[in-house]
């Protein structure tokens, strides 16, 4: 008989599936870039990147959320209804990838369901474990702002001038992906950190409050370079070169917190530290390019290219790799399976082939950022001859992320292949 | 340092870096209020800077800019609606996978725009692999598009983006300005290429005009070189006039006898005329 499994499995579960898909649905983004792709009729390019971007936030999404449940769970709180609202969850964050294969512009509504959700659950968790502690409160606090960012991304498709609605996307996209997500992602972190190393959780406690405010301080300060050309005003630029220090502090001190986990691991020694360190190198590379790129002066130059999306991946990173680690570390206590080694439930190698093809291609691609913007913008070459110029670059980013896509892979099969029925059957 | 209070209120960094390296007992009630107040007074502060730079933008800086005409805030729509700014940037707003067209007009004719919006594949580069789709605007659409990329031209703060004048050479020749659908075509060639991408012909629905393209039926880039050879005994014009009328006589390999057997009914005989006269413009 198969144990039973928890909502939280269930949603980690779909993360790592949708992330997959993510990873693969990257190739195939960075494959039309190298100019390489026979379906391009298919599939246009706006239409892809929309498509991976959903497939990601589907995969975030549906990870936090899971921490969130982990999260109240270690308080006692076992959220009954959740186990049928995944079923209706997974629906939802299938049906965003679908509409845009499908063509039917269900974009908006579709992200004001995700940002719904995000907003109960914070609520709920708030309402059931008021005593909770830092941890529930910073996750709570990170989903919440998630879901407001879902819901005026819907709102500022309302009809509105060009400039109001792109500021209105500007300051949706920053509650979500830059403080939202990393919020509640810090504070899984602290979670996880309390449990592979021998921090105590009053320290834990009260470490993620600290980090929880300086990832909100570092988020909102990335995000401010996207209003600069929407705005006359000067105040603006001025007050946003301040986060060529700001955001880059800010990280270094989250990192010294994770640093003190890191280097105290307790004797379980699961991969979480492992993924855990992963995300704080994204984290150290989000905070020292998102907050160059808060300099008027050299955003200027950035936006639009490359090197502007690098600093939103690298978020996105960060997060996708605390979830690995939350999955890593709960896996076999989630889906019952006592005594078994958490060490082997998804295994070395995947860690390995994500962390190198993360690096490789997060490298890559921001030197083909670079790179295209000094060819097109300071040296003045056509347009349509730079491609061809950069495109070694962009084959190093395509096998990277061809890496990272076979270590997604690696860890989807490891899960499957190492499910409680299966290794019972083994055994007989 | 008598006191936790104290050397807070000394220094708040530098007591937190205290903290952080050390695990002494005494910090611990102070420290998770303190750092309570700390998580709440970030966030607020974070949210406040973007609400703040939120308010520069929609009710500071517009009264001085240029109002949008109604025909740009159409542009506007047509801008979002179309999904431009998944490949195109304006005001650094958007993606990076095509040109930045936020002073495009400056650089390019109206002509050469919208000749460009109607049959992109005529101006795609040989050696770039980035194509741009054909999105078959209306001419009032097109217009809008036009109205609404001129006015975010003018806007006095946009003129820095992008940072250096963006070169948009492409190698491949544009064809010669014409109008638009819509806009009283003079010649037969002309009001053909009207009637390709508009009822009742509406043959761009099922072919392309970009090379290697196929969207139902064959691509017809380069149809009136082709035209002349494809049956024996048959002039380019003959072959374009069996293959509007009598699709079943000859099907391109390859494909299925998929394309409507009721043009004859639908199209008068000037306007087949005028379609093989475009049609054979297609060299």
């Amino acid at each position: 008989m198969m144990p039973e499994t928890t909502p939280a499995y269930r949603l980690f579960s779909l993360c790592l599936a949708l992330l997959v898909a993510a990873a693969v649905a990257s190739l195939w983004l960075v494959a039309r870039l190298i100019g390489g792709d026979a379906l391009i009729e298919v599939l246009t390019y706006a239409d892809l990147d929309r498509l991976t971007a959903a497939l990601l936030s589907g995969a975030l999404h549906s990870g936090l959320l899971g921490g969130g449940l982990c999260l109240v769970a270690a308080h006692g709180i076992d959220a009954v209804w959740a186990r049928r609202g995944v079923r209706l969850w997974a629906g939802l964050a299938l049906a965003l990838p679908a509409s845009i294969l499908l063509d039917m512009r269900l974009d908006a509504p579709l992200l004001a369901l995700h940002g719904a959700a995000m907003l109960a659950l914070a609520l709920w968790s708030q309402t059931r474990t008021r005593r909770a502690g830092g941890l529930v409160v910073v996750w709570a606090v990170g989903a919440a702002l998630m879901g407001v960012g879902l819901l005026l991304a819907a709102v500022a498709r309302l009809p509105g001038g060009f400039f109001a609605a792109a500021a209105w996307a500007a300051l949706a996209d920053g509650l979500r992906t830059q403080i939202g997500a990393p919020m509640a992602a810090v504070a899984l972190l602290f979670w996880l950190m309390h449990r592979f190393s021998n921090i105590t959780p009053a320290w834990a406690g009260r470490g993620v409050y600290v980090c929880g405010g300086l990832v909100a301080l570092a988020g909102a300060w990335q995000t401010l370079p996207a209003f600069y050309p929407l705005s006359m005003a000067e105040l603006l630029p001025t007050v946003g070169a301040v986060g060529v220090v700001i955001v880059p502090a800010c990280a270094i001190i989250i990192a010294a917190h994770a640093y003190r986990a890191l280097s105290d691991r307790n004797p379980t020694a699961t991969l979480a530290g492992g993924w855990a360190a992963l995300g704080v190198v994204a984290l150290l590379a989000w905070g020292i390019i998102g907050g160059l790129q808060t300099l008027p002066a050299l955003y200027r130059w950035t936006a639009g290219s490359p090197v502007w999306e690098l600093s939103r991946g690298l978020a996105a990173a960060l997060v996708g790799a605390i979830l690995l680690g939350a999955l890593s570390q709960t896996a076999a206590e989630l889906r019952s399976q006592r005594g078994y080694p958490p060490r082997r439930i998804i295994g070395l190698l995947p860690f390995w082939c994500v962390a190198g093809g993360f690096i490789g291609a997060g490298l890559a691609w921001g030197a083909a950022g670079i790179a295209e913007i000094y060819l097109e913008r300071a040296v003045g070459i056509d347009f349509s001859a730079v491609p061809p110029l950069i495109a070694p670059l962009l084959l190093l980013c395509w096998v990277g992320l061809a890496g990272l896509a076979l270590g997604l892979s690696l860890a989807a099969v490891a899960l499957w292949a190492r499910r409680p029925g299966m290794i019972e059957m083994m055994k007989d | 340092l008598k006191s936790p209070i104290h050397a807070a209120k000394l220094s708040a960094a530098f007591g937190f870096f205290k903290w952080l390296l050390s695990n002494r007992p005494i910090w611990n009630e102070y420290t998770m209020a303190a750092t309570r107040v700390f998580f709440v007074a970030s966030a607020a502060a974070a949210l406040s800077l973007l609400l703040l730079a939120l308010w520069t933008v929609i009710s500071a800086s517009l009264p001085e800019t240029p109002p949008a005409s109604a025909s740009a805030h159409d542009g506007f729509t047509v801008w979002r609606d179309q999904g431009c700014a998944g490949c195109h940037t304006l005001a650094g707003v958007g993606g990076g996978y095509a040109p930045d067209l936020t002073h495009i007009v400056r650089q390019r004719s109206d002509a050469h725009v919208r000749e460009f919006l109607f049959n992109p594949g005529a101006f795609q580069s040989p050696n770039s692999s980035r194509v741009m789709p054909r999105h078959a605007l209306t001419a009032d659409e097109a217009r809008a598009l036009l109205d609404f990329l001129r006015w975010i031209s003018d806007q006095p703060h946009t003129q820095d983006f992008p940072p250096a004048p963006l070169l948009i050479l492409a190698d491949a020749a544009p064809p010669d300005a014409a109008p638009m659908a819509g806009e009283t075509p003079t010649s037969a060639a002309e009001r053909g290429r009207a009637l390709f991408s508009l009822a009742p012909a509406n043959c761009a629905a099922c072919h392309s005009l970009e090379p290697g393209v196929t969207i139902v039926g064959p691509s017809l880039a380069g149809i009136a070189a082709r035209a002349a050879s494809r049956v024996l005994g048959q002039d380019a014009q003959t072959y374009l006039r069996n293959a509007i009328l009598y699709p079943s006589d000859y099907v391109v390999e390859g494909y299925a006898d998929a394309m409507a057997k009721n043009l004859g009914a639908l199209l008068t005989s000037a306007q087949v005329d005028d379609l093989i006269a475009y049609l054979l413009t297609l060299g």
